[in-house]
């Protein structure tokens, strides 16, 4: 699923982001790049070609919304279109919908388990996250089966 | 023991043009197994960073005990809290992930942080600890049900002023 896409990860915590390398190699992700705060993401995103970013909401000086909120006003049209998702622990309602303002393209709980991870990701790499193929209340269906 | 949150999957308002392209099929279980398998190889690290974490929640805790859970002190020990709700459970302690879900709760805006008690507080660090120590992992344990029951209770009592729908809030969670 993950073969040949170039995928990078945003998250304060270092050992986060190795579990979340761990599951992602273990399905073929080879191009994996991580950041550990949102400048260097932007940084790293101006030099990268990046297919999928993955990052954490909560991060300091510079937060993920803050970050998606760069991208998607960002000027190179290859990196304002990259789907993003958002891995987060904020998963109120009000949370949700100020990352969709932002352009978020798939809104993923923390706690994640591997199966959650995965569920998520078909979704954006499919794109039924952009394209409405399943409401939002049937993906979560999908998730919870 | 609670049901991890389902994935919300959100269309946002303009139409981002879809990079990776072509649709993916569904995910087979041995990409989840092998997925799977690759976290549990992790394990013993995991706890050493459970370890890190919840470390950091006690010093924060200890200094709203001195400082107060209003200002900076509780602002810090939120972030901890929040941080664990996250971690938790993909670190094979779910109940530790339920615990620091149940601080969060407490000490989440202002409002509350300017009332709440920080020996609550101190309370959740407390059992977070036990858990990580006495390797509790799921309220499958007795002592671990215990533990999280009364601290869940303990605090939909405080939170219940600034959530009318608290009482579905409790049954939900069992």
């Amino acid at each position: 699923m993950l073969r040949d896409r170039k995928i990078m990860l945003v998250d304060d915590s270092a050992a986060l982001r190795g579990a979340l390398r761990s599951i992602l190699s273990s399905l073929g992700a080879e191009q994996l790049t991580e950041a550990g705060d949102a400048g260097e993401a932007l940084g790293a995103l101006s030099c990268e070609g990046i297919d999928l970013l993955i990052t954490d909401w909560k991060m300091e000086p510079l937060d993920g919304l803050a970050l998606v909120r760069a991208i998607r006003a960002g000027k190179s049209a290859t990196a304002r279109d990259i789907p993003i998702v958002m891995l987060t622990s904020y998963t109120d309602a009000r949370y949700q919908a100020e990352a969709m303002r932002a352009g978020v393209t798939c809104f993923m709980p923390k706690p994640f388990t591997a199966r959650s991870l995965l569920e998520g990701l078909a979704a954006v790499l499919s794109g039924e996250a952009t394209e409405s193929a399943q409401s939002p209340a049937e993906l979560a269906k999908t998730a919870e089966a | 023991m609670k049901r991890e949150q389902p994935i919300e999957v959100i269309t946002p308002p303009n139409m981002l043009r879809v990079k990776v392209g072509g649709r993916v099929g569904p995910i087979d279980e041995a990409a989840i197994a092998r997925a799977e398998a690759a976290l549990e190889d992790m394990k013993d690290d995991f706890k050493l960073w459970l370890e890190d974490e919840v470390t950091k929640l006690e010093k924060a805790a200890k200094l709203v005990m001195s400082e107060g859970v209003n200002g900076e002190a509780g602002e810090a020990l939120f972030g901890c809290a929040h941080d664990l709700r996250g971690l938790g459970t993909t670190y094979d302690y779910p109940i530790i992930t339920r615990m620091a879900a149940s601080l969060c709760r407490m000490i989440e805006t202002e409002e509350k942080r300017a009332e709440a008690p920080a020996a609550l507080a101190l309370a959740h660090a407390h059992g977070i600890r036990a858990a990580l120590r006495q390797g509790i992992k799921s309220d499958t344990d007795k002592i671990g049900a215990m533990l999280i029951h009364e601290l869940e209770t303990q605090v939909s009592d405080f939170v219940a002023p600034w959530e009318p729908d608290q009482p579905a809030r409790r049954a939900a969670a069992g």
